[in-house]
Formats: C-alpha cells, sequence, structure tokens
C-alpha cells in the first residue's frame, strides 16, 4: 500500500508537459508581456558592445525570450574639407569621418523589467532607445 | 510585421521611449526614459517623469484631438514660445523629435524669444494718446477723441520699441522755455558770478574753445575777472602769453578766443551794411566800395538804386517774354498721343546689358552651306529616315559642321556612292563600314588635335591661372574651379 503513492506522484509527473521554467503564458507575472525593441547607437564600438552583452546577460538571467544583438550597417558621416584656410598651393584635402555603430536588441518582457536592465547597465556616450510594442 | 488594410496607414500601437540624462543632474549616469513619439499607445508602467524642457513632443498631454475646441493654455504658450502663430492649431504635432546623440547637443529654448519684430527699416511710434481734434470746432479740443477712438482699424501690438528715449524726451520737454545757450559751459563755470556777465557774453556768441574761456575773458566794459583766479590760471596765462604772443591782451576788444577782426573791418562792415549796396554785374568787394566811394560822391548811391530799379524792369521783361516763348515750346512738346508711343530708339535706350544680352550683330549666314549639298546615306529609301549616331543621338549625317567631311566622302567614294546606292536598296541602310571607319576616324583626328591644342594653351597659361586661382580663393566663389 506505501508504495501506491510514488506510483501515482511518478505518472503525474510524466504527463507534466515540458516548458521552460520561465516560460508562461499570457499574464503570467500578472503584467502584460509586449515586444520590445531596444536600439543602441553610439560612436565608439567597445562601449556598445559591452552595453550590449550586459543587456543580453541581464534578459537571459531573466529569463526573457532575447533575440539579437543585431548589428545594422555602421554610418560614416564624412567630412571633406581643404586643408588651406587660403586657396594658395596644392590642394590637399582632409577627410573626417565619424562612424555610428547601431545594434538592436528584441525582448518579450514586461516594461518594469526592462527599465531595471537598461538602468542597470550604464556607459557614457551610448544613446539608449527603447519601443514598446503589442505582444 | 504584417502590413495594414486597404487604405490604411500601419497601426501605430508603439510607444518609443529614450534614454536622457535628468535635467539638472550632475551625473551623466542619471537617466530618465523620455517619450518621443507622438502616438496614442500608452504603457502605464513605463512612464518616468517627462522631461518637457527638453523636447516638445515629450508631454504625452498636450495631444489633444485634432476636433477639440481651443487648445489647453498650456500647448498654446508652447507655440507662442516657439515663435508660431496662435491660431487654434496644434503646430506641435509637426515637431520633429531631436535626437542629442552621444556628441551631447542639448536644445535648450531661448527663454527671451521676441516673436514679433518690427523689420529693420521700420520704427513704431505710440500714437494711443494722440488727440484727434474734431475739424469742426477748433477752440475746443475734444478731449476724448483719443487716436484709438478714432481709428478705422486697430490691432493689439504686444510691445512697441519705444523710438524715442523716453528719457530724451522728457528732458525736450523740460527744457522748452529756457533753451540751450550757446555758451553754457561758461555759465556753468561761473556759477558764482555775476549775473551781468551773461547778456554781454550772449552777445559774444560763436565757438569758445573749452580751455580759454576761464582765462582770458574781458568784457568791452573791462570788467574784472568773475572768479577768484587761482594758481593754474596764471600759469596758464604765462603758457598763453609765451605760444601766442603778447598781442593778445593789449587788444580791448578781445573776447574769449573769437577770431575778433579789427576795428577798422568792423567799422567798414557796418557802413557797407548801411549802404544797402547790390552787386549787379562784377563782383565787387567791400574794399572796391570803399574806394569807389573815395573817388566819388554820394550821389552814386541814388544811381545805384536807379540801376537797380531799371535793371529790375528788365529782368522782369525778359521774364515775360521767356514764358511766352516757353509756352510755345510747351505745347508743340506736348503732342498728347504722339508721345506715348516708343520709338526703336527709346525702346534700345530702355534695354540694358544687366537683363539683356545682346548677340553680336553678324553677317546673316547662307542657310544653303548650313546642309550638305549631298547627303551621303541618302537614298530613296533611306529619306524618311535620319540615323542617328553616338551618344548623344545625332544625325550625323545631317549635321551643319561636316563640311569636311562631306567633301572628303564627296571626292573619296564618287564612283562607289552608286555601287553604295545599288547595295543599299539591297542591304537595309547599314552604313558601309569602310564609311562609318573613316567618319570615326576623322572624328577622333579632331579630338586628338583639340586636345592637344588645349594642353598646349593649358600650360601656355598654368601660371595665369595660378594667379588667377589666388585671386579668386579670396574674392570668387568656390564653385568655380579654375585648375
Amino acid at each position: 500500500l506505501p508504495s501506491s503513492p510514488p506510483a501515482a506522484m511518478a505518472t503525474e509527473l510524466a504527463y507534466a508537459p515540458p516548458m521552460k521554467s520561465g516560460k508562461l503564458g499570457f499574464e503570467g507575472t500578472q503584467e502584460v508581456q509586449h515586444r520590445i525593441r531596444i536600439t543602441l547607437s553610439s560612436k565608439s564600438v567597445k562601449n556598445l558592445e559591452k552595453v550590449c552583452s550586459d543587456l543580453v546577460k541581464g534578459a537571459k538571467e531573466k529569463q526573457l525570450k532575447v533575440k539579437g544583438p543585431v548589428r545594422m550597417p555602421t554610418k560614416v558621416l564624412n567630412i571633406t574639407t581643404r586643408k588651406s584656410p587660403c586657396g594658395e598651393g596644392t590642394n590637399t584635402w582632409d577627410r573626417f569621418e565619424m562612424r555610428v555603430h547601431k545594434r538592436v536588441i528584441d525582448l518579450v518582457s514586461s516594461p518594469d523589467v526592462v527599465k531595471q536592465i537598461t538602468s542597470i547597465t550604464i556607459e557614457p556616450g551610448v544613446e539608449v532607445e527603447v519601443t514598446i510594442s503589442d505582444q | 510585421m504584417a502590413g495594414a488594410g486597404v487604405g490604411g496607414r500601419k497601426a501605430r500601437n508603439f510607444a518609443t521611449f529614450r534614454l536622457f540624462p535628468r535635467d539638472g543632474a550632475a551625473d551623466p549616469n542619471d537617466r530618465v526614459f523620455v517619450r518621443v513619439d507622438n502616438n496614442a499607445y500608452t504603457i502605464p508602467g513605463f512612464g518616468d517623469d517627462e522631461d518637457p524642457s527638453l523636447s516638445p513632443t515629450a508631454a504625452a498631454d498636450q495631444f489633444p484631438s485634432s476636433t477639440s475646441g481651443p487648445l489647453p493654455d498650456h500647448v498654446r504658450q508652447q507655440i507662442l514660445e516657439l515663435g508660431l502663430p496662435d491660431d487654434g492649431y496644434n503646430y506641435l504635432l509637426h515637431l520633429r523629435e531631436l535626437r542629442p546623440s552621444a556628441v551631447a547637443s542639448s536644445f535648450v529654448p531661448s527663454h527671451t524669444a521676441r516673436p514679433e519684430q518690427l523689420p529693420l527699416d521700420v520704427k513704431a511710434y505710440d500714437a494711443s494718446k494722440v488727440r484727434v481734434a474734431s475739424g469742426k470746432v477748433e477752440e475746443e479740443l475734444d478731449e476724448g477723441r483719443t487716436m484709438c477712438k478714432v481709428a478705422a482699424k486697430t490691432a493689439p501690438v504686444r510691445r512697441v520699441e519705444k523710438a524715442v528715449d523716453p528719457d530724451v524726451a522728457r528732458l525736450l520737454d523740460e527744457s522748452e522755455d529756457e533753451g540751450l545757450e550757446e555758451d553754457f559751459v561758461i555759465m556753468a563755470n561761473q556759477a558764482e558770478g555775476d549775473d551781468m556777465e551773461d547778456e554781454s557774453e550772449e552777445e559774444g556768441g560763436g565757438v569758445f574753445s573749452d580751455v580759454e574761456n576761464d582765462e582770458e575773458f574781458e568784457d568791452e566794459e573791462g570788467e574784472p575777472k568773475p572768479r577768484v583766479p587761482r594758481l593754474l590760471d596764471e600759469q596758464f596765462d604765462l603758457l598763453a602769453l609765451e605760444e601766442y604772443g603778447a598781442s593778445d591782451d593789449d587788444d580791448g576788444a578781445v573776447r574769449d578766443g573769437e577770431h575778433e577782426l579789427p576795428t577798422e573791418v568792423i567799422d567798414e562792415l557796418k557802413l557797407f551794411h548801411n549802404q544797402n549796396v547790390c552787386v549787379d554785374e562784377e563782383y565787387r568787394t567791400p574794399a572796391d566800395f570803399v574806394r569807389g566811394k573815395l573817388d566819388s560822391t554820394t550821389a552814386e548811391e541814388v544811381d545805384e538804386s536807379a540801376n537797380v530799379i531799371q535793371k529790375c524792369a528788365e529782368y522782369a521783361e525778359r521774364y515775360l517774354n521767356e514764358t511766352a516763348e516757353d509756352e510755345d515750346v510747351l505745347l508743340v512738346s506736348e503732342s498728347s498721343d504722339e508721345s506715348e508711343v516708343w520709338d526703336c530708339e527709346t525702346i534700345v535706350s530702355t534695354y540694358s546689358n544687366l537683363d539683356n544680352h545682346p548677340g553680336k550683330i553678324q553677317t546673316p549666314g547662307n542657310p544653303k552651306n548650313r546642309l550638305p549639298k549631298v547627303f551621303p546615306g541618302e537614298t530613296a529609301t533611306t529619306k524618311d529616315i535620319i540615323k542617328l549616331h553616338g551618344k548623344e543621338k545625332l544625325p550625323v549625317d545631317y549635321l551643319p559642321q561636316r563640311k569636311r567631311k562631306v567633301e572628303k566622302e564627296k571626292k573619296a567614294k564618287p564612283t562607289e556612292s552608286s555601287d553604295a546606292e545599288y547595295f543599299e536598296k539591297v542591304v537595309v541602310q547599314k552604313e558601309t563600314k569602310d564609311e562609318k571607319k573613316a567618319r570615326k576616324s576623322a572624328v577622333k583626328e579632331e579630338k586628338r588635335e583639340a586636345r592637344k591644342a588645349k594642353k598646349e594653351l593649358k600650360e601656355l597659361y598654368k601660371f595665369e591661372t595660378q594667379k588667377a586661382q589666388k585671386v579668386a580663393a579670396v574674392t570668387g566663389p568656390s564653385s568655380i574651379r579654375l585648375m
């Protein structure tokens, strides 16, 4: 007789549908889940990559569905000017450029969580833009 | 993303926030989320304290419905602050969001912006207090008729920049009766002195130099100096004596720095005034008159006046005659309709080279030699079709400049032309390879020669272009490339 409960438990456990522990249904954590896109842009790649990795790591810790970081093509802004302040001399030109790097990370979570995550990962020179949309 | 329905825009059910550094915070890491779009989608959990000073589109509550009545006051105030007109339309909808990128540029609105400025060449005067007299009764000023009441149309003006400085205006009003004395400097300096001095000083008038005022003042009556002489005065006197000689103090009639004429001249001038002489034909100085007076008697004066009268009469007659003549002349020139009609000369004179770029007058060319007499490719079949060749798609055969080529062709292939024609009747309009080759090589030759000539010229004048570039770098527009 003492053997039956374990058997029952075993069958119950067997029928438990295989689910990722973090994945909950609609209104899972009592908060609406939104699709969130975080756009990070910066002039320096190092800082940007650091912020990206922090974000992704933070999101994964919270068991959120993360896509990214998607690296957009770098925009190179050029300014080409004459070196000379006057018109005299061989026509030498300066070529200045500014490179803007952009990364995009998609998440599915509630806005509060995102707020937390983005407030942690702070790096100077990185611009953060968050777009929140319906699930 | 699924596209929207038939005519619809994509459904804007998203919200975009950006991290801005908090306004006024020292720590750059202290950032808040600020909304940067205008969609109606709200997210309750994400609304940080919005930063209204940073972005005009930040506040979500400034989004009234399109059909609402008057805009809320703060919206209107914001619109006015930006310099946009206050006409009930919410211009804030059209403002683009600013992107203070990592380069850290932030927008600070100007609190001292004055949207209504007069153009620089216009001055506005405040005429609200001007009294307008009613035309009929002139004695009594109608107290109530100010400009505001009388004007047919008034519009409110926010602030009128005063054209006249109020302080200046006040002073001018106050000092109307007194008037500004010409020698106010002296008056200011001798405030302790006698009052009788004032009258004689006024006679003096003229231009004074401040320095010499106090020291050399001596009346015609010979009254003593008005204020206590100081050591400095004595020193100055000495200096003046050294510089300008001792003649100053000798002359009794010398005044303060005024360039006084000697008394004899003054007397003569007075006499001259009394004489009432007029200078008619020849120029005569007072000296001449004096000499004249010595020679002749005073009877000349009477003659002079008689002369004058006579002269006047003559002039009057002449004037009358002239006017009579002028009238005739005027009549002639005033032929009404004819003068209105422009003739070619007047029209040409009204043209200016600024607008009108006249061409050079040349002998009219012979239109016949524009077209080659024998079109090389022409046959009975190809008459309707004009072939276009080359990059510019030109009717090569019909170009006017190809005289040489035409002649060449004519000479080179007089015999072949008939054959060519024959063949071309059979073959569909293909220019024979030789012809094409010849033509192309001719073109190439020309181009080669032109290039060579250009290069030679360029080398020859390289120095000149360098000099011109130097000048143009300073004065000329940068779009013109000289070298």
